[in-house]
């Protein structure tokens, strides 16, 4: 009778512990949720750029090539995979919070992940498509008549020939003297020996002349001299573009381009037609003529050196 | 660096003035042992202001005569063209030229 344990009494115990049993699932229960609202919470606290990455996991293959898989995969897998990232927010946060001085690997994975994605999408793709649609604008809106129209129209004289002066000369005193650029003289010059100066085009320019250097003889030609009787052509663009005019005409010449050659003795002279225009003719005739625009050049040459070049 | 006094424009490079040069002017202040050296007394060039072409007469239907191109040289007395042995002529040195006449005054050029 003592040994016999009372049914009763058994029936209470068993009964008391699948209550606590009930009790603790229920508790587990209410933890995940708890767990499941806290990340919600932290998941629409992200700003929404961070949001949006989270959201673009999914392979970009296939959400290009069928948009409503890659809607479905947002919202199914996709969501599986918000949890993921944010479960390694936390326990990145956990981690940066316990060890503060160590950078969590997750964390550095997350920022690097998002911040090259963040790269793709708008920092890398949107100039690249930026630059093709304004080409394929330009190429589109621009027919070839009207490239050449503003190519060549573009240089053309507006207003009166002062105005053009000043341009010459402003753009004289923006050019690069030897001292700036180390090396180029006028930009362009090579010095190859004493006082000889070569030019990209394989001009040279040496000692000479009434004024003792080529240069400073060209140096005339970029400024009108309006009581010189005559014409006295003038290159726009100052002593740089001078040298570059002349060099583009001495490449024409060789290519035979629009081009007139006499040869007297060892000399050359080219007239060139450049096909737009490069300075303006001055002196009394072209001042008489209110400085009409010049597109041809006069090149007189012995070899490679220039003795003179003036537009005409 | 113009010529004050010029004939014509130049045939041979189209823009240029040919302007009357005076050569020998230093030959009164030279020692006559450096005098000796060149006999030449002052004497005029027709020379194109742009491409540095010479005349030696004051007609651009004679012959021309190109300088070397870094140094060039009065073909007469074989002095530096551009140093001070030489000018451009003014009115005094075209009448000792006597070659006042061959200019054309429409392409003078008075400085200043």
């Amino acid at each position: 009778m003592i040994n016999r344990v009372n049914p009763h009494l058994v029936d209470l115990t068993t009964v008391a512990r699948s209550k606590a049993a009930s009790m603790n699932k229920s508790k587990q229960k209410l933890v995940g949720l708890g767990i499941l609202l806290l990340m919600l919470a932290g998941y629409t606290l992200l700003p929404p750029e961070l949001q949006q990455l989270i959201q673009l996991q999914p392979d970009d293959a296939t959400t290009s090539q069928n948009n409503s898989d890659g809607q479905r995969l947002n919202g199914q897998e996709g969501k599986s995979q918000q949890l993921d990232t944010n479960s390694k927010q936390q326990e990145a946060a956990k981690s940066a919070q316990t060890e503060p001085t160590v950078r969590s690997p997750t964390n550095a994975d997350i920022e690097n992940t998002a911040g090259s994605r963040a790269a793709k999408e708008f920092g890398q793709n949107t100039p690249a498509t930026d630059d093709e649609s304004r080409q394929k604008i330009g190429s589109s809106q621009r027919s070839p008549t009207a490239a050449s129209k503003n190519s060549s129209g573009s240089d053309q004289p507006r207003g009166p020939p002062s105005n053009q002066g000043q341009r010459s000369q402003s753009s004289d005193n923006n050019r690069q003297s030897p001292d700036q650029t180390g090396t180029l003289v006028h930009g362009l010059l090579q010095e190859i020996s004493k006082d000889q100066y070569l030019s990209p085009a394989g001009l040279i320019y040496g000692p000479g002349s009434a004024e003792g250097h080529r240069l400073d003889h060209l140096r005339r030609h970029v400024q009108n001299q309006p009581k010189r009787p005559g014409k006295h052509g003038v290159f726009d663009g100052g002593m740089q573009g001078a040298l570059k005019t002349i060099d583009d005409a001495f490449r024409r010449a060789q290519k035979e381009q629009r081009t007139t050659k006499t040869i007297d003795r060892n000399r050359t002279i080219y007239t060139v037609d450049l096909g737009k225009r490069i300075g303006f003719v001055g002196g009394q005739d072209g001042g008489r003529r209110r400085n009409p625009m010049a597109r041809r050049v006069r090149l007189v040459l012995e070899g490679k050196r220039v003795i003179t070049a003036y537009p005409m | 660096m113009s010529p004050q006094h010029s004939i014509d424009f130049c045939p041979l490079c189209g823009g240029g003035l040919c302007g009357i040069r005076i050569c020998g002017i230093q030959r009164d202040n030279v020692p006559e042992q450096d005098a000796n050296a060149s006999s030449a007394s002052p004497h005029g060039l027709v020379v194109c202001d742009e491409c540095d072409a010479i005349w030696l007469e004051p007609d651009l239907t004679t012959a021309h005569h190109y300088p070397d191109v870094e140094h060039a040289k009065c073909p007469v007395c074989l002095d530096a063209l551009w140093g001070p042995n030489s000018r451009w002529a003014n009115h005094d040195d075209l009448t000792r030229l006597q070659w006042d006449l061959a200019i054309n005054p429409a392409l003078d050029i008075t400085e200043g």
